[in-house]
């Protein structure tokens, strides 16, 4: 579903993804996990569409990430797009008139569930309001591949529980999911396999289970060995 | 998929510059009352208070749809605007084409109002109008072209709004430029330094074109210094002012006449097309959202 091969990007003199090459199959929830600048939200970017100047081939079923594969990915970013004079149905709106895959009933329920309110304008809403709002979106189409950049950053754990469950409920079982985030104990549960990313190069690409087996020990637990800071006071 | 993006872009918009004319025209309104009800200082205070709006809303709808091009493709906004199942080029043209009605109705709007309000000083009497019109009409004669009026008020408004899609365009190229992950060090400062390049250009091409470009418009005039004709010529700028060195001293007493380039406007399309082309390309292939 998604092929990587040789993939570079710079920011200036700073390169942020080097050499990577990955192949990831359909049907799968795939944790994408690294410290902090390791180029986690630049991958989800590139493979959103976003970023369009790197190096290398990037293929969502079979396609440049264009206006093709935009058609059929999900994507959530850490940042809150929407402006703020909409309300949730003017946001149902928008999606439902792009997106063939948009269900707004579906999208309605989830609402309801995160108890929002659809008439509210985004700009009177809370932070986690508007996280909980753009996951809705995002869920609520019948992609086949979804791409969440840090879904539950700025969210308390009772609303954590909530996005998982809803992650997991919408998730259609022919689709890919790529899940980046630095809450790992909470979310390690739903994953299939992971990638650790460290600054720019593949430190890891591992089923779950296979860690479990192989390490011994729980992907949050094998991630803070890789990716151990000594500090010294 | 077109209709749609420039839907959404009229409803993305529409909540704030519609309101901005209603201003405009309300003043307006109130300057002719306060005219129509002798009411002295409140009139002179309307007067100028719709002078200075019919200006400021030309500027805030330029400021409005820039900004609203910049929010939407290159801050936060863009998330969602680049993940849209659209060829990135109609992102382009969608806002271009909501710009440009937006740009172009303020510039009706401050006509129309300006009009209204002259009209409402002018025009007191149907002799006043009648008299407005035979001097128009006389004017055109005088300069010769009463039977191309039309030909000049369509070379007026066209002019008028090649120049909206210009300077749109020149923005929308320089803030596409400006933001290329190679300029996200500057800033705001990357679209402001590509567009004042891109303007001092585009300003010394359009002057060489004017000076070398044979086609101009010949201004003739009296010995008094009125303008006593008009006429289309194929003939530069360059030229005359050789033709003018060389017969120094031979100047006539009875008139004068002058070229003034008009080849400028012949290159507006060209400047149009070659930064839409770029922009278009530079969203599709270098698009790099922060």
């Amino acid at each position: 579903m998604i092929e990587i091969q040789n993939l570079n990007k710079n920011f200036g003199t700073n390169t942020v993804l080097s050499d990577l090459s990955l192949n990831l199959e359909a049907g799968r929830i795939i944790g994408l996990l690294g410290p902090n600048g390791s180029g986690k939200s630049t991958l989800l970017k590139i493979l959103a569409g976003l970023t369009s100047d790197y190096r290398g081939t990037v293929l969502l079923d079979g396609h440049r990430p264009g206006e093709d594969t935009k058609a059929v990915t999900s994507y959530l970013p850490e940042k809150t797009y929407l402006s703020g004079w909409m309300r949730p149905v003017d946001a149902f709106d928008y999606f439902a008139d792009f997106y063939a895959d948009f269900d707004r009933v579906k999208a309605a329920e989830m609402l309801k569930q995160f108890r929002l309110n659809e008439r509210q304008p985004i700009k009177n809403m809370s932070k986690g309001m508007q996280e909980k709002l753009q996951l809705v979106l995002v869920m609520a189409r019948k992609a086949k591949v979804y791409l969440l950049d840090e879904p539950m950053g700025g969210v308390d754990p009772a609303t954590r529980s909530a996005i998982l469950d809803v992650t997991l409920r919408q998730y259609q079982e022919d689709s890919i999911m790529i899940f980046a985030t630095h809450l790992i104990s909470d979310v390690e549960k739903i994953f299939d396999s992971v990638i650790f990313l460290g600054y720019g190069e593949l430190k890891l690409f591992e089923d779950v289970d296979r860690i479990r087996e192989k390490y011994g020990k729980s992907v949050d637990d094998l991630f803070r060995e890789v990716f151990a800071c000594s500090v010294s006071l | 998929m077109f209709s749609k993006l420039v839907k959404h872009e009229f409803r993305a918009t529409a909540r704030i510059i519609p309101f901005i004319f209603m201003v405009t025209v309300f003043l307006g309104l109130v300057h002719v009352l306060t005219v129509r009800l002798n009411l002295g200082v409140l009139s002179v205070f309307s007067l100028i208070l719709t002078v200075l709006m019919c200006f400021a809303q030309v500027i805030i709808a330029y400021a409005l749809v820039i900004w609203r091009y910049y929010k939407s493709m290159y801050s936060n906004e863009a998330y969602l605007t680049h993940t849209l199942p659209v060829h990135p080029s109609m992102l382009l043209w969608s806002k271009l084409l909501v710009g440009f009605v937006w740009t172009a109705a303020s510039y009706i709007t401050a006509i129309g109002v300006g009009f209204g309000v002259a009209a409402a000083h002018m025009f007191k009497t149907a002799g006043e109008w009648q008299n407005f019109v035979t001097g128009y009409h006389q004017i055109l004669k005088a300069i010769g072209i009463e039977h191309s009026q039309l030909l000049m008020w369509f070379v007026i408004a066209a002019a008028l709004l090649i120049s909206i899609v210009l300077v749109l365009s020149e923005v929308y190229f320089s803030i596409s430029i400006g933001s290329t992950s190679k300029m996200h060090s500057l800033g705001i400062g990357g679209p402001i330094l590509v567009f004042l390049g891109t303007d001092m250009s585009l300003r010394i091409l359009s002057a060489l074109a004017a000076l070398f470009i044979p086609l101009g418009v010949r201004f003739t005039t009296n010995a008094s210094g009125e303008l006593i004709g008009l006429k289309f010529v194929v003939q530069s700028m360059f030229s005359q002012v050789v033709d003018s060195l060389n017969s120094t001293g031979m100047a006539s007493s009875s008139g004068d006449s002058g070229i003034a380039g008009i080849g400028s406007y012949l290159l507006l399309p060209v400047f149009v097309a070659a930064l839409l082309y770029t922009a278009s390309r530079v969203i599709t292939r270098h698009t790099s959202i922060k």
